[in-house]
């Protein structure tokens, strides 16, 4: 009897995946793992098709060669298991700040009213828009509305959260704060985290591996663990370290 | 934990601000002058063509005033004309929102509907809704004739609106709602629906319009209960033009009010 | 290039040439004494059949009544009408020089929309009726129902009123919707409409098929009515006054021979005019000669006439259909006064009317 090794099919699978648009070669031969749990950052130059493969991940994408699987399971579309903050924020316009992050949530219909209050006001608190719950988009500024994407994502509670630039229109401030944040949230779900960032700095802060992507056509360079523990020191020497070893990659 | 609090966007600027006081910023005084040009126009075309066919200002105001004060020799007042109109606009529309507003939606999500239904489409709607009169009259009868008619003439650009809607929904808001699991019939409904609302809200605005422009000629062919259209082709019949003047500007108000209407309703609806 | 330009502007002189030769031709012309004269009337209207005796050689005697007074006449542009408001509005447009119409929408629409016309003769007395369907018994039983005439400036309405009037109804509960005579009967029939009030021989045509029953004749309800008179465009009376006498006399004639021949059911006078109403109406003898029976062709301008036009205008005022206002909007001080300028006796005056 053949005994298969607990991690070898769990978690997400990316098998040699490749994505081309009108004959543009985005994505090539891509491969690459992720254990369940794991806070896996992806940083490369601008246009490697970054946002691409969040997509392929979330389903929203077919693939042209390669595959992705979760847990062996091959993809069948979006689902509330993989949950995306995009980096357009695409929130509902005629929706309040509320109503947006309830959305998931109504969606599955899993929770009572009352819960479901409840985890929108814990979301909303900890992405620092509580007084706003009734306002719309529209009267909202870039950074508010990127964490009403996040907020809405997290309150869904999906297995693997795909981030595409999340904090990209915070000032460092918030930013900082939002990071913080985060990885409480993560230390307390154990929710699998892809997260994708122009700043070496933040991917870092952040994962416990760092996978960096080539220019277009995009594949994995090099994939970097970080083993430092957390809260991390951004001026300690082992993190610059870190970090000047992947910006010689650039 | 407390992040900073940063700023709301600003509100749009206003083109209606009184701030430097210039006249013409103020959108009353503009409004006003508007008006009175065109009464001073009209009261000089009126002297240049000198025609009884051609009634001035002053004696389409003593029309008017006859208009909401006394009965016609067609038997009715004023109120009862509009009342009467209005009321088979309101039946005609209603009518044609219901039918068109869901099979506009369904059609516009799948395209095997919208395919089986576009012929059809096509072909009737390039044919005048008054095309339909002698039809309508000898199949319906008094008043469903008229309800009939309005209910063509408003039908095509809500139903055409709504489906247009719905293919322009952004597919990012689409990506973002399966992406938080919603599906079928919820997708549709919380997503798609509210997504087409400018597009189906204009598609609303057109099909009243052409409701107002359907029910006058409509009305000619006769119904009971008179009617805004039974009015003016009556008393054009007579030769009372100033009468018919008197007519179209009741229409012109009712319609301009009506428009008012829906538009406060929309505001109210999307700011609750 | 240039010889483009030249034989474009060649092309256009040619053009012009053509259509202003066309449109001279379009023109009365005024040649030896003879005029031409563009006759409004209505549809399939048995009171005008005057227009046709007047025309026609057998009557005349081997020339018609027209050519024997130097008159030449042709058929108004859209003529005949479907009522007396769209004869009035062509004479508006200028189309119309002479026309048969009811007084009251030559009463009508000369003091609402000031159409510059006159009237110079009359041409017939009561002639049509109410004829209404199975579902109508009593007068009330029109309450609710739809009522068809050929206009309302006709005065096929205008008697309808007099009827409501008459029996107390109140016109708002009837329907009244406009349509050609010669449609009548069918919707008559198919239960489209409970009655209609219309000129002859539409009533008789209706009698005789069995399609319904008269329940006033328009004497019943105004006993020895005027009906139709001829109307004149102003304009060109002022300028062919002469035109104006001649039609007028081959109108005497032709009215005279009408009532010779309508005495003698037995005259071969009488079975032509019959021959020429059934080319007239496009109806069978029978309807004709029953529809005759309920028309008096008459040309003077009596004191009865003078009387039925005030009579008729105070009438039109009281029902609604002309503001009292518009009497002195024209230049007349009262009634009397209009009769007196609207109905111009000049031309007939000595022409010796029957």
């Amino acid at each position: 009897m053949r005994t298969t090794t607990p991690d070898e099919t769990s978690g997400l699978q990316v098998a040699s995946l490749g994505v081309a648009f009108n004959g543009l070669e985005v994505l090539r031969d891509l491969t690459l793992r992720v254990e369940r749990g794991e806070f896996v950052c992806i940083v490369g130059p601008t246009g490697c098709g970054k946002t691409t493969l969040l997509r392929v991940i979330a389903g929203l994408l077919r693939p042209s060669a390669g595959e992705v699987r979760i847990d062996g399971a091959p993809l069948n579309g979006p689902g509330h298991d993989r949950g995306l903050v995009f980096q357009e924020y695409a929130l509902f316009p005629w929706l309040t700040v509320r109503q947006n992050i309830a959305f998931g949530l109504e969606a599955r219909g899993a929770m009572t009213k009352a819960a479901c209050a409840r985890a929108v006001e814990r979301f909303t608190e900890m992405v620092g828009l509580d007084g706003f719950e009734d306002y719309r988009p529209s009267q909202l500024s870039g950074g508010m509305k990127q964490r009403v994407a996040i907020a809405r994502a997290l309150a869904n509670e999906p297995a693997i959260v795909l981030m595409d630039e999340p904090f990209g229109s915070l000032d460092s401030q918030s930013r900082c704060a939002m990071q913080a944040e985060l990885l409480q949230v993560w230390g307390q779900t154990g929710q699998t985290i892809v997260f994708v960032t122009h700043s070496v700095e933040e991917a870092v802060y952040l994962g416990n591996r760092v996978i960096v992507l080539s220019a277009r056509p995009g594949r994995i360079l090099t994939e970097i663990p970080i083993a430092l523990p957390h809260p991390r020191v951004r001026t300690s020497p082992d993190f610059n370290a870190l970090r000047a070893e992947i910006m010689a990659l650039f | 934990m407390k992040l900073l609090v940063p700023a709301l966007s600003e509100q749009p600027p206003s083109a209606a601000r009184l701030e430097q006081g210039r006249w013409y910023d103020s959108r009353q005084l503009l409004l006003a002058a508007s008006a009175l040009s065109f009464f001073v126009l009209w009261q000089l075309a009126v002297l240049i063509v000198n025609s009884p066919y051609l009634p001035g200002p002053a004696s389409v105001g003593r029309a008017l005033v006859e208009a909401l004060t006394q009965r016609d020799f067609i038997g009715f007042t004023m109120g009862q004309h509009v009342f009467s109109s209005l009321t088979r606009i309101l039946y005609g529309y209603l009518l044609a929102v219901v039918i068109a507003v869901p099979l506009g939606l369904l059609a516009g999500w799948f395209k095997p509907l919208e395919t089986l239904v576009s012929p059809w489409i096509e072909m009737t709607r390039p044919i005048p809704p008054l095309a339909w009169i002698p039809f309508a009259i000898v199949f319906f009868g008094s008043p469903f004739d008229a309800i009939f008619i309005v209910f063509l003439a408003s039908y095509f650009p809500i139903f055409l609106n709504t489906t247009t809607g719905v293919k322009s929904v952004d597919s990012l808001l689409v990506d973002a709602a399966r992406t938080l699991g919603a599906r079928g019939f919820f997708l549709f409904w919380r997503v798609i629906v509210p997504a087409s609302f400018g597009h189906i809200s204009a598609g609303l605005r057109l099909g009243l319009g052409y409701a107002w422009m359907s029910i006058v000629a409509a009305e000619i062919l006769g119904v009971k209960g008179g009617g805004l259209g039974i009015y003016l082709w009556t008393m054009h019949e007579v030769g009372r033009f100033d009468a018919v003047f008197a007519g179209m500007v009741i229409i012109g108000v009712l319609g301009l009010l009506l428009t008012r209407g829906v538009n406060f309703w929309r505001v109210a609806a999307s700011a609750g | 290039m240039y010889r483009r330009i030249n034989s474009c502007l060649s092309l256009l002189a040619v053009l012009s040439v053509l259509l202003t030769g066309c449109a001279s031709a379009a023109q009365p012309p005024k040649t030896d004494g003879t005029v031409s004269v563009r006759v409004g009337y209505l549809l399939a209207d048995l009171h005008h059949i005057g227009y046709l005796v007047a025309s026609d050689p057998e009557a005349g005697g081997g020339v018609s009544f027209y050519e024997q007074n130097g008159v030449i006449v042709q058929d108004a542009l859209g003529a005949p009408y479907a009522n007396g408001g769209v004869v009035m509005d062509h004479f508006a447009s200028g189309d119309v020089d002479i026309a048969f119409l009811g007084a009251p929408p030559a009463i009508t629409k000369h003091l609402n929309a000031g159409v510059n016309t006159e009237i110079v003769a009359q041409v017939n007395t009561i002639g049509s009726a109410l004829v209404v369907g199975p579902d109508i018994q009593k007068p009330e039983d029109l309450l609710g129902k739809t009522v068809a005439v050929p206009g309302h400036a006709a005065i096929q309405f205008f008697l309808l009123l007099n009827f409501a009037q008459q029996h107390s109804l109140d016109i708002g509960q009837i329907t009244v919707v406009d349509m050609p005579p010669p449609d009548m009967r069918v919707k008559l029939e198919s239960g489209e409409i409970s009655g209609f009030l219309a000129w002859e021989p539409w009533p008789s045509d209706a009698i005789v098929a069995g399609a319904g029953k008269v329940m006033a004749t328009s004497t019943d309800i105004w006993p020895n009515h005027l009906d139709c008179v001829l109307a004149v465009d102003r304009t060109f009376a002022e300028e062919n006054p002469e035109a104006v006498r001649q039609f007028l006399k081959a109108h005497i004639a032709a009215t005279a021979w009408m009532q010779d021949a309508l005495a003698d059911p037995d005259s071969k006078e009488y079975k032509h005019l019959v021959d020429l109403a059934e080319t007239f109406t496009q109806r069978d003898a029978v309807v004709v000669e029953e529809a005759f029976n309920n028309i008096a062709y008459q040309s003077a301008l009596d004191t009865d006439f003078l009387d039925s036009i005030r009579t008729y205008t105070s009438k039109l005022i009281e029902f609604g259909l002309i503001p009292q206002e518009k009497l002195s909007e024209r230049g007349y001080t009262d009634p009397n006064d209009f009769v007196g300028k609207y109905v111009n006796v000049t031309f007939i005056e000595g022409l010796g009317t029957p």
